[in-house]
């Protein structure tokens, strides 16, 4: 579905709100993370650290790793013809740890013609992360620039 | 304890250069197959004219360079936001330059520090790829 990129900027509405696919996080998740980044922090390494000095009851998933894993979640985005991402914000509310399973809630906020370039427009989306009892584990939002013309 | 965090100073993270195979692996991390990072015929034809990095990836990466940040004694990760704003490719080399833009005890749990870090990512031609603010939660010290 990734390379279908057939929903212009046009047939994206203000209001509409969709639901990503589900992924639970794991273990593997979290080490090939660290792997890949270099990011070795003890709140992601080290279960003592995690236990003696953090309220956490053990290791939990990089914030940058939940909103990586977020992002290839399957979802009507994939359709989008986006032409560059432009920002994101995220609070992060309540710890990922392996085994969670999260999905995300989207509803697009926002969509406006470029004012330098008219075959494209701002595509802002907010954006909530919930785990499977349905807590809130993060909210923020997201910025594409999407074309006006399918390819 | 005294970590020496006070609001104003600035510091640099190391260096990395990204490579194709960061792009690759962070597309099978986050299953993002977008084709401006896995499909060569299509990325010529952006405005990129070239495979380019997910942000994610991008903001990942840099979160892992080694910097102060390493020693502070971090409870969470609170927030963060970014602005990308100029694309990165394989073959180029980022850093980032950190200034603490506030640092103020928690209001919930006085004995908690909450330090602000405005960010930039800068790439070897020292143009910026992008900008940002990260909030950390500390624990106790000097605020």
């Amino acid at each position: 579905m990734t390379d279908l990129l057939d929903v212009p900027l046009d047939d994206i509405e203000v209001g509409h709100e969709f639901t990503s696919a589900r992924r639970t996080v794991t273990e593997a998740d979290i080490v090939s993370f660290s792997a890949a980044t270099g990011d070795y922090s003890p709140l992601h390494t080290d279960e003592v650290y995690v236990r003696e000095r953090t309220p956490f009851r053990g290791r939990i998933a990089q914030g940058w790793l939940i909103v990586t894993i977020q992002s290839g979640l399957r979802s009507e985005i994939d359709r989008w013809q986006i032409v560059a991402y432009a920002g994101m914000e995220r609070r992060f509310h309540a710890p990922v740890y392996p085994g969670d399973t999260i999905h995300a809630r989207y509803r697009v906020d926002d969509v406006r013609p470029s004012r330098s370039k008219p075959d494209r427009g701002v595509v802002a989306l907010g954006c909530d992360v919930l785990n499977q009892n349905g807590e809130t584990v993060c909210t923020g939002s997201e910025t594409f620039i999407v074309s006006k013309a399918a390819r | 304890m005294n970590d020496g965090l006070r609001e104003g100073r600035q510091f640099a993270s190391a260096r990395r250069t990204l490579t194709e195979a960061d792009i690759v692996t962070f597309a099978g991390l986050s299953n993002d197959w977008n084709p401006m990072h896995v499909d060569t015929l299509y990325a010529e034809q952006t405005q990129f004219g070239r495979r380019i990095a997910h942000g994610q990836a991008v903001a990942s990466i840099v979160s892992g360079l080694r910097s102060e940040i390493d020693h502070w004694p971090i409870v969470a990760y609170l927030g963060t936001s970014r602005r990308f704003t100029s694309s990165v490719g394989a073959g180029d080399t980022v850093h980032a330059r950190y200034t603490i833009e506030s640092l103020r005890r928690s209001k919930s749990n006085p004995a908690r520090r909450i330090v602000t870090l405005g960010m930039t990512v800068l790439d070897q031609r020292a143009e910026q790829v992008m900008s940002g603010q990260d909030v950390l939660l500390l624990e106790d010290g000097p605020a």
